[in-house]
């Protein structure tokens, strides 16, 4: 088989880029991710048995029942300590040794307290959902004064640095602002209420294209107010609005801010939205009592938080449901494709000769001689003619074709690691040459 | 951006391989009967125009939450008894015939004659007796992972004889309970291990069918661990066709020491699965009707975590300055009160670079490690792929 040196030019490697759509509608309570609905299963419900907001990481478990107290074993009974219970659920499960490997829900004072050959166990799905934090005006970003072991920082007040870093784009990116110029706040994330929505990094990819979020909050089914970045530098604008015309400094000002890699919208216009009787139970005050109040851009996804005021003191709120408020949260997401894409040439004169036995014709004449120290090829054995003819018989005037079927790629140590099939054969003569290109994911 | 580089050395690094397990439980009622209507379609198995094998997914097969778990097909050898009549009497033997050629010569392998070898019942190829007829379980590689764990599968089959008076009133267990210790090498397609059945019986009370089989556990089938594979002989569901080797059987089993399925004439009870369907149905209803014997299938998979483990070592004159641009203000270092201070640094990350400098991985502390000339310790920074 005749072997080819791949080029300097022959052999490149591109990036092909795509943007995958994502739409959160977020309404009483619950997340829908891409208009995925909640399906019941003959046996759970949801089938999935998580929220269609949420990804389920292999989504293994797909309308199974966990089996509490199951006497069942996964195969046959072992030695002490080896013998694995049926739960009727898919689930993973790891050895504790020397790599100290473990899953990341198992604690590490547990994990320490564990002997040597211990088993440790996982659950399935594993899950990933947005996210929405609430802060008031009032509510502690930071705990100023820690006591060891029990200091605190928000994910908000996390995210300083990472806002600061970008005010080279726009002088809105500012954790604590202090100019007016051009309109941007004069405000201090610390000081003012601020919805902190959250996007895990498996819904987007790499990044939140640029541009493509779009925010809709509905009240009652009608749109009364919609956000997008209109300049594609992460700055979040009101495009739509109904209900009370706004002071142009309100009007022209942020409503808040993306962070495209990190996955965060930080809302943090606060003004009403919509006409005065657009209200809803957006949140729990310390006593746990729902508190209704104006629409408003920091309440926007609301029904995914988890929490209440004063979440910082460690207070888990029930979910609200805000039941007349609806929010549709689209975006695109990034995700990069290596391609690597190779010429394989065919040059005129040449891969004109077959090592298949059908291109010999038929013949009685052995093929090869051998001997105690050679291996000869006949010389009388005869190419069959396959050149077509206007007629059955004879064949047209003889011409060395071959077939070319497929191309392999091989290693620097002819180690064949690649096989490249063409939908057709392809007719080679002496006088034909062709460039065969290969493309392949990495 | 780092401007010293510390080189490992051949003691600080190793390469270390765990292995991570998954139980995998797959209940009859997944296999059968959840997903069906009235007329009897199950929106869970797909059938294909071939006829060769069917799927069975965990879930109606169109909707995208569906999981494709297993594979099942049957065959039976050209050597077998029940391949000797003519094709055109026999529904699809070409293809039961190659689907067990198929299998067996990616599974056993070629003699030295360059014949495809036949599964054999205890995996000794020399001789022995052979598994001509079989049920095989694809299973996907979703539920295997690298492979199967040795010694935990396990599949519970009724094998009572009426469809409708009770399948599940006699059942088999079939095992690789040996297969942790004593897993066979000799296959092409990697390791696998001895399938044993052991009786059981479900609510029928008659003591003639409380146990299928004598008090041992014979040979039944093939579990191919890497790949995933299980090779059932037919002959579970034929009485006595899985007669105890030394032929001490109960006296209703006399099948000889055959794990083929032949036909049983002069038994007192009849095959729970008839020969007839073999030869004379389809290959999709041979694995319907298997499937509806399914009472339970389980095991554990393997996935293999390689790791590669770098000790970081940093002794006590190492790292003590940073050129991170916050250590420093006014040509003074922030992290120092008095001159005469020992100086510090905090550590928050350690960069893998390669023998051109270039940064491969970065390793995050969950909290920042204070160093000082007086202190020095190894940082254990691990590379799961």
């Amino acid at each position: 088989m005749p072997y080819y040196k791949f080029k300097h030019n022959d052999v490149y490697v591109n990036t092909l880029k795509t943007y995958p759509a994502v739409k959160f509608l977020i309404y009483s309570g619950s997340a829908y991710y891409n208009n995925a609905s909640n399906m019941s299963g003959a046996f759970t419900d949801p089938v999935r048995l998580t929220d269609a907001g949420n990804i389920s990481l292999y989504e293994l478990n797909v309308d199974r029942d966990y089996v509490p107290g199951s006497q069942r074993l996964i195969g046959p009974s072992g030695p002490d300590g080896t013998t694995t219970p049926d739960k009727g659920l898919i689930y993973g499960f790891v050895t504790k040794n020397g790599s100290r490997i473990g899953f990341r829900s198992t604690t590490k004072a547990a994990f320490n307290k564990m002997n040597y050959g211990d088993v440790m166990f996982s659950n399935y799905p594993l899950t990933s959902s947005i996210s929405k934090e609430l802060y008031f005006s009032s509510t502690k970003r930071v705990n100023a004064a820690p006591v060891p072991g029990k200091g605190y920082v928000s994910h908000l007040r996390a995210l300083k640095n990472t806002i600061d870093n970008k005010s080279y784009i726009d002088p809105n990116f500012t954790y604590a602002g202090s100019s007016s110029v051009r309109g941007q706040w004069t405000r201090d994330l610390d000081n003012v209420e601020v919805g902190l929505v959250g996007i895990p990094t498996i819904f987007y990819g790499s990044q939140i294209k640029p541009g493509s979020i779009d925010l809709k909050y509905y009240y009652t089914g009608s749109l009364i107010a919609r956000a997008q970045d209109t300049n594609r530098d992460g700055v979040l604008y009101e495009t739509y609005r109904t209900g009370p015309a706004l002071t142009s400094h309100t009007r022209s000002a942020p409503i808040g801010l993306a962070l495209y890699g990190q996955g965060f919208l930080i809302l943090t216009a606060s003004y009403n939205l919509g006409y005065a009787s657009n209200q809803d139970a957006y949140y729990r005050d310390s006593a746990d009592e729902l508190v209704t109040d104006n629409a408003k851009w920091t309440y926007f996804a609301q029904p995914v938080s988890g929490h209440g005021a004063d979440w910082m003191a460690g207070i888990d709120r029930t979910i609200v449901w805000a039941p007349n408020s609806a929010f549709t949260m689209e975006m695109s997401g990034t995700n990069t494709t290596q391609t690597l894409t190779m010429f394989a040439t065919a040059p005129k004169a040449e891969l004109n000769q077959s090592s298949n036995p059908t291109f010999r014709s038929y013949t009685s004449i052995s093929s090869s001689t051998v001997g105690a120290k050679t291996y000869m090829e006949s010389r009388q054995v005869l190419i069959k003619n396959v050149v077509s003819s206007s007629y059955n018989d004879p064949t047209g005037s003889f011409e060395k074709t071959t077939y070319i079927s497929k191309v392999g790629i091989y290693d620097d140590e002819r180690n064949l690691i690649g096989i490249a099939k063409l939908a057709t054969p392809v007719r080679k003569t002496v006088s034909r040459d062709f460039t065969i290109k290969i493309k392949t994911d990495i | 951006m780092a401007t010293s580089f510390k080189t490992f050395d051949s003691r600080d690094s190793v390469v270390t391989r765990n292995l991570l397990h998954e139980a995998i439980p797959i209940t009859g009622t997944i296999v059968s009967g959840t997903y069906t209507n009235k007329a009897g379609t199950e929106y869970n198995i797909k059938d294909y125009s071939h006829g060769m094998f069917q799927s069975v997914y965990d879930y109606p097969y169109l909707s995208s939450s569906a999981n494709h778990i297993f594979d099942l097909t049957m065959g039976y050898s050209p050597s077998s008894s029940l391949s000797q009549s003519l094709a055109a009497d026999y529904s699809m033997q070409p293809k039961k015939i190659n689907l067990y050629n198929q299998m067996a010569q990616v599974l056993v392998g070629f003699d030295e004659n360059g014949a495809v070898r036949q599964f054999d019942e205890d995996g000794d190829l020399t001789g022995g007796r052979k598994i001509r007829e079989c049920y095989f379980f694809n299973f996907a590689r979703l539920l295997s992972k690298d492979e199967i764990k040795k010694g935990s599968f396990s599949l519970t089959l009724g094998i009572g004889q009426g469809y409708e008076t009770g399948s599940f009133r006699q059942m088999l267990t079939i095992t690789d309970a040996s297969g942790s210790t004593s897993y066979k090498v000799n296959s092409p397609a990697g390791e696998y291990g001895i399938l044993t059945a052991s009786g059981s019986y479900g609510d029928y009370t008659s003591t003639s069918d409380r146990n299928p089989l004598s008090s041992s556990t014979p040979n039944c089938g093939l579990v191919y661990y890497q790949a995933g594979i299980a090779v059932v002989t037919a002959s579970v569901f034929v009485s006595g066709g899985l007669k105890v080797p030394g032929g001490t059987g109960v006296s209703n089993k006399g099948m000889g020491n055959q794990v083929n399925m032949v036909n049983p004439a002069g038994l007192s009870k009849p095959n729970c699965l008839s020969p007839l369907i073999f030869t004379g149905s389809t290959i999709d209803v041979n694995c319907d009707a298997l499937r509806h014997r399914i009472k339970n299938v389980s095991f554990n998979n393997s996935t293999e975590l390689n790791s590669a483990v770098y000790f970081c070592r940093v002794n006590n004159t190492d790292f003590n300055y940073s050129a991170n641009p916050t250590y420093l203000k006014d040509s003074k270092l922030v992290v120092k009160t008095n001159a005469q201070d020992l100086p510090v640094t905090y550590v928050t990350t350690v960069g893998l670079y390669s023998a051109d400098n270039e940064l491969l991985a970065i390793a995050k502390l969950s909290e920042p490690l204070k160093k000082d000339p007086t202190t020095e310790f190894t940082l254990r920074v691990r590379l799961d792929y």
